[in-house]
């Protein structure tokens, strides 16, 4: 069975391209624009991975790494932060959600499927 | 001031000279006056001399006739004069003898001596004669040739005697004569140079003083044009000793503080200004006094809420000493708020530009990759040449917002212990395949095979990465040379290539933003012009500094030095 993996930005387009990559890479791909939906989809489809953007409307892409640690059900479900450069920096820092894996944007989308591979144990 | 024989340097030896020849005129008319005089006396003595000897001729013509009259009368009042005469004889022989001691005519005066005593000796023996045996043999006696040769000899010897010293006198009044004129020459040259001499003396002084007044005026005019710049300066100045004592501060200082300018001479600038008990951490006169060097400093000085830039001159005297330091303090507050409205809005740009920039390079992307469907070759190479400037353009906005956050002061770097070997394996390895294409070489050397450094592993990185790539990037054959030194504290990194090399007026401004001379770039990649400034402002935010040395068609090397903590 495909690995499913979640892809929460409020850009959807980025969204549109980054689904397009993965399905490309033999994922099945559920999205969310921000972070109060990715959190919903979350808890629903259990994903094996969560692509987050940083800065989003309502609930930003820190926040929701944050609320997932705290849930016995999605603390496990590893995380790649898709931002810019200077925002995941700052993820990269905090001490919740440090150790995160991040991918600058824009982004190379061979470098993602690699890097997704990676996490996945593909 | 004039030159020459009117300047100050050289009135003194001039002075030295003139007083020189004056004392030489003076010791010659002094020497001629002398021999002048001196011959003046031989002269008067000469004149003496002959008044002597005609004294004796008349005293012997005297005694002749006393002798004569006692022999005819026999009366002996002549016996008398006879010999108040021949005691006027030995008077004048003795007067003459010493006057003559060192004449010429000693030898004749000693024969007229002679002559004398033997004609007084015939007159004394008349006069026995007279007295023993009667007028008639003392008459025989008279009338005997030989007394009267006698009596011929004294008179021919004393004649002979007083010609020769009458032409003796007048031989030394003919050499008295010039001398006298000499001595007058002598004298009047000496007190005419004397004259010239005061003459140059009162011209030299009466231009010095002009000279004087006119550079006393000239410095006064220069003293106030100073004081008015530096009064109107709008920065605030201050000239401190080395203790941070206030010597002088301008208008502009004194008005900032509300103080007086006097009020503040002999204060402590930073207890005034700082309001700190010690100067200030890193203060710009602590490092102009260690470096005796200008220094400058930008800094944000949280009583006022400015901030400032402080730059500090050390003022040394002919040892090498500071005497004193010139502090200026500009206000740069605005400068500072337009540089980081420029960095938000840099940052905003460049963060709004990333989005769209990832959806149109992952669309070309995904098209490219085919993805989407297969594509002819030719859509294949449109569509390449808009990904490779889309990652242009991803470049150029990372730069931007990298150089706007280093001028800002904003940028934030994260040290931590890391192996600056491992990341110039690295970052040198991610350019093998381009080297290797283009038949070129990477070498590296390391001085140990582990040198720890504090420092934000990422950025060190991209400084490698931009020098690296450059080295790269104008090098068609050869090889590039990246070496890693620790020396103590400092750890010493280079980039060498073989490359086309940099020219000399190119070279200072290779770390300027946006330069991208001379070099005419290979193949691949453009570069955004902000890869050096980068890395010098990245080098110089780890606290370290960074130089280039090149030579055209032999290559070009980049070091830098960071401090290991």
């Amino acid at each position: 069975m495909a690995k499913r993996i979640l892809v929460v930005d409020d850009e959807e387009n980025v969204v549109r391209m980054v689904k397009s990559r993965l399905e490309s890479g033999g994922y099945e791909v559920i999205t969310a624009s921000d972070g109060e939906e990715g959190l919903i989809k979350a808890r629903a489809n259990k994903p094996d991975l969560a692509i987050l953007d940083i800065l989003m409307p309502k609930l930003d892409g820190g926040k929701m790494a944050e609320t997932m640690k705290l849930n016995d059900d999605l603390k496990n479900i590893p995380i790649i932060f898709l931002t810019c450069l200077v925002e995941g920096k700052e993820v990269q820092n905090r001490h919740m959600i440090g150790g995160n894996l991040f991918l600058a944007k824009p982004f190379d989308g061979k470098e993602l499927l690699a890097m997704v591979g990676k996490v996945l144990g593909k | 001031m004039t030159t020459g024989w009117l300047s100050g340097k050289k009135v003194i030896p001039g002075f030295l000279l003139g007083i020189g020849m004056i004392i030489i005129v003076n010791i010659a008319s002094y020497y001629t006056n002398s021999v002048f005089v001196q011959s003046s006396k031989m002269v008067e003595r000469a004149h003496i001399i002959v008044n002597k000897f005609n004294n004796i001729l008349t005293d012997v013509e005297d005694a002749e006739s006393a002798q004569r009259g006692y022999i005819i009368t026999g009366d002996k009042n002549y016996l008398t004069i006879f010999n108040n005469e021949l005691l006027s004889i030995f008077r004048n022989d003795r007067q003459l003898r010493e006057l003559i001691v060192d004449n010429k005519q000693i030898e004749k005066f000693i024969i007229l001596e002679h002559t004398i005593r033997q004609e007084i000796d015939s007159l004394k023996e008349s006069i026995h004669l007279r007295q023993a045996k009667g007028f008639n043999q003392a008459a025989q006696g008279i009338r005997d040739e030989s007394r009267r040769k006698i009596s011929e000899a004294t008179h021919y010897t004393i004649g002979e005697l007083i010609a020769q010293e009458e032409i003796l006198l007048e031989n030394r009044s003919r050499e008295a004569k010039p001398r006298g004129m000499i001595a007058t020459i002598a004298g009047s040259i000496g007190s005419a140079l004397a004259l010239i001499l005061i003459g140059i003396a009162v011209f030299t002084l009466r231009h010095q003083l002009r000279e004087r007044a006119r550079a006393q005026e000239k410095s006064q005019q220069i003293a106030k044009e100073w004081e008015t710049t530096f009064n109107s300066i709008k920065d605030m100045i201050s000239i401190q000793d080395n203790n941070f004592k206030f010597i002088r501060v301008n208008k502009a200082y004194a008005n900032f503080l509300k103080m007086d300018e006097e009020e503040l001479i002999g204060r402590k600038c930073y207890e005034v200004f700082h309001a700190t008990a010690a100067p200030c951490q890193n203060c710009a006169q602590v490092k102009a006094i260690q470096s005796k060097q200008p220094c400058a400093i930008e800094s944000f000085e949280p009583r006022f809420k400015l901030y400032i830039e402080t730059t500090v001159s050390p003022i040394l005297n002919d040892r090498g000493e500071i005497t004193s330091n010139i502090h200026i303090i500009k206000d740069i507050t605005e400068r500072k708020e337009l540089d980081k409205l420029k960095d938000e809005f840099v940052s905003t740009v460049s963060h709004e530009m990333r989005t769209p920039l990832t959806t149109i390079r992952e669309s070309v992307s995904q098209v490219l990759d085919g993805i989407l469907g297969p594509i002819t070759d030719e859509q294949k190479e449109f569509l390449t040449i808009c990904l490779n400037d889309s990652n242009r353009l991803k470049r150029i906005i990372d730069d931007l917002l990298d150089i706007s956050r280093l001028e800002a002061g904003s940028f934030k770097i994260r040290k931590d212990k890391c192996d600056i070997v491992d990341i110039v394996k690295s970052v040198s390895s991610s350019f093998y395949p381009k080297v290797s294409a283009r038949g070129l070489e990477i070498k590296t050397f390391f001085s140990h095979e582990k040198i720890e450094i504090v420092a934000d592993k990422d950025r060190i990185g991209q400084i490698l990465m931009n020098l690296i790539g450059n080295a790269v990037k104008f090098t068609s054959a050869g090889s590039i040379t990246i070496s890693v030194t620790q020396k103590n504290d400092i750890i010493e990194c280079s980039v060498a290539d073989t490359g086309v090399g940099i020219g000399k007026d190119d070279l200072p401004k290779v770390f300027t933003k946006f330069q991208q001379f001379g070099r005419i770039a290979g193949p691949g990649e453009k570069g955004t012009g902000l890869g050096l400034s980068i890395a010098k402002g990245l080098v110089e935010r780890h606290g370290g500094k960074i130089w280039v040395e090149s030579k055209p068609g032999e290559g070009t090397k980049f070091t830098f030095q960071l401090p290991r903590e």
